[in-house]
């Protein structure tokens, strides 16, 4: 199972009406919008969990999408530079 | 001669003497501005033989040329135009949305729209009805404060809603029509005198409304969340890119304090009913 971060060089901004979170990274320039299938749990899993680390499993349960999504997903995040991969 | 629009001042340079007097009609109350112009701007024939041959116009800012030459009836549109797009393209100190904005009560409401949505139209209505045209074309939004700042410009009116508008508000003052340009028929309505506009100051967003015109609708409105608003906002900004983490920080600060809505009309007094009931205090 991958483990992840935020990417010291992106911002997040997590919706305040728990609509979700927003990322910005400064290394791609590209921003990602992620929307909360879980309402307030998953917020707050989010905003605190970012800080830390975080789990592929974390993140399906967070977003409520299959594994094929959760793969290229996660993919496309590490690639544009908002996520790496924890040690 | 210059031509000020408040937060911008245009040195422009006119090889036709005939877009003059337009250009006086529109921006010839506001005082000079106090600075040097901020742009160095030029209306001019793309060659000799364009001068006489089915002739045309090109604009400039300084020795750059961004758009195609356009039909010399299509003049003061071009100088409108490449006035936009001098901003949008160096204006980096600041947020810009394409949007309109629209104040009451020193409460501004920001309306981000794609071509054909009846921004405009709608941005008449109100700027004739009482409210205090900020913008047509740009929200100018400071990205400490969040306050969205007004600009001396006309509104940018095409085909049907531009004999409507006259004929609700009869006494407007328009430029001439300029036909078959490549957004359709186009002319420019002065919906505000100087004297209004220096009463506008950077004033904060209650609401961002994206309309969208529907002939013969009944007024819907739909609540937006924070996520999507985010998402549309930024795609409607020309300058998120470039500004990066301050452009995502302020769109982050403005979606969070504002009321957010997405809107189907098709009837024009019933948006600003909707608006000063359920937003304006």
């Amino acid at each position: 199972m991958n483990k992840y971060r935020l990417h010291p060089k992106a911002s997040n901004a997590v919706m305040d009406d728990e609509s979700g979170i927003a990322l910005y990274s400064e290394c791609s320039g590209r921003s990602a919008f992620l929307k909360n299938q879980h309402q307030k749990l998953a917020i707050e899993m989010v905003s605190n969990k970012l800080l830390d680390t975080f789990s592929s499993i974390d993140m399906q349960s967070w977003l409520n999408i299959d594994n094929e999504e959760l793969y290229k997903l996660e993919n496309w995040l590490v690639e544009n530079k908002f996520i790496v991969k924890h040690s | 001669m210059v031509v000020n629009t408040g937060l911008y001042a245009f040195n422009v340079t006119c090889a036709y003497r005939q877009i003059i007097p337009t250009i006086d009609s529109i921006y010839g109350d506001a005082t000079p501005p106090k600075t040097p112009a901020d742009f160095e701007i030029k209306v001019a024939s793309p060659s000799f033989a364009r001068r006489f041959f089915r002739p045309q116009v090109s604009f400039y800012c300084d020795q750059h040329s961004p758009f195609k030459p356009l039909p010399l009836a299509q003049a003061y549109a071009l100088l409108e135009w490449g006035m936009n797009w001098c901003i949008a393209t160096h204006d980096h100190t600041q947020l810009l949305i394409h949007a309109a904005v629209l104040v009451k009560n020193n409460q501004a409401i920001i309306f981000p729209a794609v071509p054909g949505s009846g921004k405009s139209t709608l941005t008449a209505f109100m700027a004739m009805s009482g409210w205090s045209l900020y913008s047509d074309e740009m929200a100018i939004i400071n990205l400490d404060s969040g306050l969205v700042s007004p600009l001396y410009r006309p509104i940018c009116l095409k085909n049907d809603s531009i004999d409507l508008v006259k004929e609700w508000f009869p006494d407007s003052i328009f430029t001439s029509t300029w036909k078959d340009t490549h957004k359709g028929d186009v002319a420019h309505l002065k919906a505000s005198s100087w004297k209004e506009y220096i009463q506008c100051k950077p004033t904060e967003i209650v609401a961002i409304v994206f309309p969208k015109f529907v002939a013969n609708s009944e007024l819907k409105i739909y609540s937006l969340n924070q996520l999507q608003a985010f998402e549309t906002l930024s795609k409607n900004a020309f300058n998120y890119g470039v500004l990066g983490n301050l452009g995502f920080n302020v769109i982050d600060k403005i979606i969070k304090r504002a009321a957010l809505f997405e809107i189907e009309f098709g009837k024009l007094g019933e948006v600003e009913a909707f608006l000063l009931e359920d937003i304006i205090e």
